[in-house]
C-alpha cells in the first residue's frame, strides 16, 4: 500500500471506505488502511496534546486513536459518520474529551466569576493590564514553558480574547471560569516571564 | 443536514465550523445553544491551547496555523527535482497537482507562507527529504519564470503574489482535486 497515494485521498474517503469493507474478504486491506489513519491521527494528535499531561499526553493521544478504530470498525458506533464528515475536526473533538478528562482527574481548581470573600464583581481590568501585542508575540516563543493556565490565557489573549470586556462579551476570565482579577494577575505574570526572557527589570 | 440537538452533535458542529474559535464565534455559538455554554467555552479553550501548540511544535505534524517563514534556502524546487533526475511536471502528475502550481511555488508567486503542510509534506516524501528543508527551499524562490523575462525589457516585473488557496481555485484542476488541495485539508 502506497502511503504517499494514500496521501492525496481524504482521510474521510479512507474512513467511509474502511466502513463499508466486508470482514471476511477485505480484512488485510483493511487493516493497513486503518494502519494509515492511525499514522496519520497521530501525527495530528500528537503536536496539539499538551505534553504536561501524564505521560507527555501519550495516554490521550492513544485512547483517542483508540476510540476511533472502534468507530470505524464496530457497525453503527455513533462516531462512524462523524469521521466520514470530517475526520481531522472528529479526532480533535476526542482529543479535547479525554484531555478535559485528564484534567479533571488530577483535580485541577477554578475560581469562582465572583470573589468568594467579598461577594463583589471586581472590576473591569485598566488596559494597562493587559499585553502588548509585542509581549504576547515574544512570550509566543516559550509558550510551552508556561504552566497550563498562563499558556491558556495567553493564547486566548492571542486569539483576541482580553481579561474583561465592558459590554458583556466573552473574556478570558469566563472562558476559564476565573474572576477578572485572576485574568488580569495571569496576564501580569506572563509580563514579568517576558521581561526575565529579556533579561530586563520588570 | 438537520440542526445539531445533542451536545456532542453541538460540539463536533462547533469543531467543523471554526478552526480557531475568536470572541464572536464563541458568542454566536452560545447564544444560539445556551444550554450548552459552558462546555462550548471549554471546548473553546482547548480548542486554541492545541492549535497554540502545534503552532509552536517543530514542522513534524499535520497543523492548521500557518507558521512563521522559514530560514531561505537558495536551491529551487527546479534544481532539487533536477538532482533527483526528474521534473517539477512530473513530479507535479505523480502526486496529484496542477504543474501550474508547482511552477508558481517554484517561482515564489505563490506567497511561500500559504503554502500547504501538505505539499511541504508530499514534496518532503517525494524527493527524500526533511519538511524543513523543502519548507526552506520553499521560502527561498527566487527562479524568475522565463515568459515574464522575455515580456520585459527591464527585467521580471513580479505581479501580485497569490495565496495557494488563490491558486488552487484558479487552476485548471477538476472539482474533486481541487478541494484536496485547499487549505485547512490538514
Amino acid at each position: 500500500m502506497d502511503a504517499q497515494k494514500l496521501d492525496s485521498r481524504r482521510p474521510e474517503e479512507i474512513a467511509g471506505a474502511i466502513r463499508e469493507m466486508d470482514d471476511g474478504r477485505d480484512v488485510r486491506l483493511r487493516g493497513k488502511l486503518l494502519d494509515y489513519l492511525r499514522e496519520r491521527a497521530e501525527r495530528y494528535l500528537t503536536p496539539r496534546v499538551d505534553k504536561n499531561l501524564p505521560d507527555q499526553g501519550r495516554g490521550a493521544v492513544e485512547a483517542t486513536i483508540d476510540r476511533m478504530v472502534d468507530a470505524l470498525l464496530i457497525e453503527g458506533a455513533a462516531d462512524g459518520p462523524g469521521y466520514e464528515a470530517n475526520f481531522l475536526k472528529k479526532l480533535r473533538q476526542r482529543l479535547v474529551d479525554q484531555v478535559r478528562k485528564l484534567r479533571i482527574e488530577q483535580d485541577r481548581l477554578d475560581q469562582p466569576a465572583v470573589d468568594p470573600e467579598t461577594g463583589e464583581v471586581p472590576e473591569p481590568s485598566h488596559p494597562s493590564d493587559e499585553l502588548t501585542p509585542e509581549e504576547a508575540a515574544i512570550a509566543a516563543g516559550f509558550l510551552t514553558t508556561l504552566s497550563e493556565r498562563h499558556r491558556k490565557a495567553l493564547s486566548l489573549y492571542r486569539a483576541g480574547y482580553r481579561c474583561s470586556d465592558a459590554e458583556g462579551g466573552e473574556t478570558i476570565a469566563s472562558m476559564m471560569s476565573v474572576s477578572v482579577r485572576t485574568a488580569e494577575q495571569w496576564m501580569r505574570d506572563i509580563r514579568k516571564a517576558v521581561a526575565k526572557h529579556l533579561d530586563l527589570k520588570p | 443536514m438537520s440542526q445539531p440537538a445533542t451536545l456532542d452533535e453541538v460540539l463536533f458542529a462547533f469543531h467543523q465550523a471554526v478552526d480557531i474559535p475568536g470572541p464572536g464565534d464563541v458568542a454566536l455559538w452560545t447564544k444560539q445553544y445556551p444550554q450548552f455554554a459552558d462546555e462550548i467555552r471549554a471546548h473553546a479553550v482547548e480548542i486554541i491551547d492545541m492549535e497554540a501548540l502545534a503552532s509552536a511544535e517543530p514542522s513534524s505534524g499535520e497543523t492548521t496555523v500557518a507558521k512563521p517563514a522559514a530560514a531561505t534556502d537558495n536551491r529551487t524546487l527546479r534544481e532539487i527535482a533536477r538532482a533527483k533526475g526528474t521534473t517539477l511536471a512530473d513530479f507535479a502528475e505523480d502526486i496529484g497537482l496542477s504543474s501550474a502550481i508547482v511552477a508558481d511555488v517554484n517561482t515564489g508567486r505563490i506567497r511561500p507562507e500559504t503554502v500547504t503542510q501538505k505539499f511541504k509534506r508530499l514534496t518532503a516524501d517525494y524527493f527524500k527529504m526533511t519538511i524543513d528543508e523543502i519548507a526552506s527551499i520553499i521560502a527561498g524562490q527566487k527562479e524568475q519564470p522565463a515568459l515574464a523575462m522575455l515580456k520585459s525589457k527591464s527585467g521580471y516585473v513580479q505581479g501580485e503574489p497569490v495565496t495557494w488557496e488563490e491558486a488552487v481555485l484558479a487552476s485548471d484542476m477538476d472539482e474533486e482535486d481541487k478541494t484536496l488541495w485547499l487549505p485547512n485539508e490538514d
